[in-house]
């Protein structure tokens, strides 16, 4: 069989065709009243205590061996005593372009148009799997007990709901963490982000996640 | 009166079996052994406690060493944990609250000259193996600010995942708050 170069370019210009222009629904891309929450974890203000991983565990009752949240300790660099160890939060990203919700088969993954939240219907999740190889961050497990995709959904059903902020961010004694508008150009998040360097996750990835991060002042930032 | 001899005589029966009981009772008890030092030709032998001096005045149940330092050897001198071993020499001044005996957890003396001490025993890798965290508040905070040594139980010894957390916690949001005081007020 020959390929030639020109078929070769013809095919890929038929892949480009498929693959650029996504359809997306108003749903998917615009927040309604312009809420659309973000996070910002501050690397150099974490302390790696775990407090936000317990606290997660207990208000959205993930049951042992599974988390929504974790914080991964890495290090130590340099010498003691002067030894230096930075903090990774490793947790759903809520993607502005999930991945995540564009392969699930039933419509059980979706993004809240009022919030911008990717969060999981656990009533039409069927437990097959697609999200969890979908997610490029690696965040989404299935619930023991449910047997349902999860992960973390910003304490939409639990402390948003009661009008209190995510769990982590309430038990953060160093404040690492900042929730909020990113529509809104007042609020702390947003001004946080103007004025502190950040990054985000594979961002390459055209996924646009949500969660920011302040950059350790030590070691590589391994975006 | 014949109940009265009676009742001389009953005594008389139960003092000596009270005493043949306890007679039994010691002699049951293993006979502690000699010990003999085996080749020391030259050991030197201390005249008197070391810490007799100390335990003068420090002599209650809070000042006195019941922890796990109470058994512990000197790794340097292969001697028992001394009183002066941790806290240094005293002067003449000592009673004045002057700041010569190393006291621990107190502001008289920065937190490098207090860790210090411990150093002289503790070794970096194994702090690290038994908790990351010391690496990273060995400069900061001195140990005996989680670390109590003279009870007899280390209050952070055996403290579960929540425990711990709870420390953390504790300690870093009492420093935010401080630091946003200090902020306040210029
Ligand atoms: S991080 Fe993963 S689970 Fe979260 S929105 Fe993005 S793709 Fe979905
Ligand atoms: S509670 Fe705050 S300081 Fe502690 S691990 Fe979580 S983000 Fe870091």
């Amino acid at each position: 069989m020959s390929c030639s170069r020109r078929h070769f370019i013809a095919g890929m210009g038929a892949v480009i065709f498929m693959t650029g222009p996504v359809n997306r629904t108003l749903a998917q891309t615009m927040s309604i009243n312009g809420i659309r929450y973000g996070m910002v974890y501050d690397e150099t203000r974490c302390i790696g205590c775990t407090a936000c991983m317990d606290a997660c565990r207990e208000v959205n009752k993930v049951p042992e061996g599974v988390s929504r949240l974790n914080i991964i300790r890495s290090g130590p660099t340099g010498e003691f005593p002067e030894a230096k160890y930075q903090f990774y939060r490793h947790s759903c990203q809520h993607c502005d372009n999930p991945p995540c919700v564009d392969v699930c088969p039933t419509g059980a993954s979706y993004k809240d148009a009022a919030t911008g939240i990717v969060d999981v219907n656990p009533d039409r999740c069927v437990g097959c799997q697609y999200c969890i190889a979908a997610c490029p961050y690696r965040v989404r497990f299935i619930h023991p007990v449910r047997k349902t995709a999860d992960k973390c959904n910003f304490c939409r059903d639990t402390n948003l709901a009661q009008g209190k902020l995510p769990a982590c961010v309430e038990s953060c004694p160093t404040k690492a963490l900042t929730f909020g508008n990113l529509d809104d150009p007042n609020s702390e998040i947003v001004k946080l982000i103007e004025n502190r360097t950040t990054y985000r996750a594979k961002v390459h990835l055209g996924t646009e996640p949500k969660m920011y991060r302040i950059p350790s002042k030590h070691g590589e930032i391994k975006g | 009166m014949g109940s009265l001899r009676s009742l001389f005589k009953g005594g008389l029966l139960m003092l000596v079996s009270m005493f043949a009981l306890t007679a039994m009772s010691s002699s049951a008890e293993p006979v502690p052994e000699q010990k003999t030092e085996v080749s020391s030709e030259y050991k030197v032998e201390l005249q008197r406690n070391p810490d007799y001096a100390c335990t003068q005045c420090h002599k209650d149940a809070k000042d006195g060493m019941h922890g796990a330092h109470s058994k512990a050897i000197n790794p340097n001198n292969q001697l028992p944990v001394t009183c002066t071993n941790c806290h240094g020499k005293i002067t003449p001044e000592h009673r004045n609250g002057v700041a010569d005996a190393m006291r621990f957890n107190e502001d008289m003396f920065p937190v490098d000259k207090q860790n210090q001490v411990c150093m002289t025993c503790h070794q970096p890798e194994k702090l690290r193996t038994a908790l990351w965290a010391h690496d990273v508040h060995i400069l900061k905070t001195s140990c005996a600010s989680c670390h109590q040594l003279h009870p007899t139980k280390d209050p952070v010894q055996g403290l579960d995942q929540k425990g711990q957390i709870k420390l953390c916690v504790d300690c870093h949001s009492k420093q935010q708050q401080q630091y946003h005081k200090e902020k306040e007020t210029p």
